[in-house]
This record gives C-alpha cells, structure tokens and sequence, in this order.
C-alpha cells in the first residue's frame, strides 16, 4: 500500500499548514506536493511500474497551467490514474463542479481555513488510507 | 471535437484510454502537451491539449485530434502550413513515447 499524498497546491503557505498538521498529528503519511496539474500528471508518470501510486489526490481547484477539475478529468480518463481517489479543495463550491466531481467519483471539499476545518478534512482523507 | 466531447467517449464506451505529458520545440520555444490515447479494436485515437495560449491561434482551444490504426498515418490535409508543421512537431513528441511492436 503506499504511503503518500500527492497534493497540487501552488500556495505554499497552503502545503506548509497541511504537512505541519500531519507532523503535529504523528499521521504516518508522507506529503508530496507539486505546483500544478501538469506537473502532478508528470509526476504520475515518471512512477515506474511496481511502484505504489499515491493512495490519495488532494488538487486545488485554481491552478495555473492545468486546473484541479481539468486535471481530474484527465485523472479518471485513464485507466491506470482512475482509481486512486480524489479530493478537489475548492474555496467556493459551485454547483457545476459538486456535480462533475460527483459523476467522475471525487470528492469536493471547502478549502479549510481554520484550524479545526483542517482537522477535519485531514481525518477525511485518512478514511482512503489503510492504516 | 473538444475535450468534454472526448471524454465522454470514453466514459461511454468500454475503450482503453492513457494520458501522458509531453513537451516539444516549436519556433524555438519549448511547449508542454498532455496527450490522451484511446485504443478500441486496435485502432488509437489520439487527443493533444496544448497548454500554451500563444499556440492557440494555430488550433482552437489547443486542441488536437487524429485517429490512426498505429498512430503514424499522415494527417488529413491542413491548409494552414504553420499549423501543419506545428502539427509535425507534437507528433514527432508523440511518437516517442509509443511503443511499437513487429
């Protein structure tokens, strides 16, 4: 099983809040982060096989280059890439992306911005981890 | 054909879809491209999101579509020669990523 979230952020300030959260909570997960959805499809591909795939996908919404609902499309286009699952943060939830994430089987989540809404949102996403 | 289109292809119909990242040179500037290639009865079908702007004049929304039995065929003709050679320069980036079989 692997051990890591794979996480596109391009507000640093965004990773470092959520890596210090995991570290303070002892989560025995590792954080990996890249800036936009192209570089997480990158970083999707240069996995070799037998690799483990990240057991979970956190993208922002708002990205530069490729955003979070384009690269979740492309995400459950593949056959390889489809079912790891997928958290999309979004700061407002609008109703064309709560039913696109719906159909594609992602979730879609409020951006936290306070303390206990991110321990929230990290519980959540230890509910797709196996430990 | 646009991306939604395409990918509700693919939901539809039970057909072997991968994406990868490429990127290549055109007008001496380096440019990035996701490919999506659907297999379905041995026939590939190839989407390319180009994700430059500036490249957006040459194709709509940047985005380009073909369908080939080995993804080599040459392209239908493009009146535009500055897309065409645009074209040449993705599939060429294409290209290397497939792997052929004798």
């Amino acid at each position: 099983m692997s051990n890591y979230f794979l996480y596109a952020e391009d507000d640093r300030d965004d990773i470092d809040i959520l890596q210090e959260m995991m570290r303070k909570h002892q989560y025995p997960k590792r954080l990996i982060s890249v800036s936009n959805g192209y570089l997480l499809l990158q970083y999707l591909q240069q996995i070799k096989r037998g690799d483990a795939y990240p057991c979970l996908i956190i993208l922002e919404a708002k990205l530069p280059r490729l955003n979070g609902m384009e690269t979740l499309q492309l995400l459950k286009t593949d056959d390889l890439y489809r079912l790891i699952p997928v958290i999309v943060f979004s700061t407002r939830l609008c109703t064309a992306d709560k039913l696109l994430c719906e159909e594609l089987g992602a979730e879609i989540v409020e951006k936290p911005t306070t303390y206990s809404t991110w321990q929230n949102v990290l519980s959540q996403f230890y509910t797709y981890s196996d430990d | 054909m646009g991306f939604v289109e395409w990918f509700s292809l693919i939901l539809k119909h039970a057909v072997m879809a991968r994406i990868f990242t490429t990127s290549f040179e055109f007008n001496h500037q380096r440019y990035d491209a996701i490919v999506t290639v659907i297999t379905n009865n041995q026939q590939l079908s190839f989407n390319v999101k180009l994700l430059d702007a500036d490249l957006h004049q040459l194709f709509p929304d940047g985005e380009i579509t073909y369908t080939g039995t080995d993804g080599f065929e040459t392209l239908e003709a493009i009146n535009n020669t500055l897309a065409q050679s645009l074209v040449r320069r993705v599939r060429a980036a294409i290209n290397e990523h497939l792997i052929t079989s004798q």
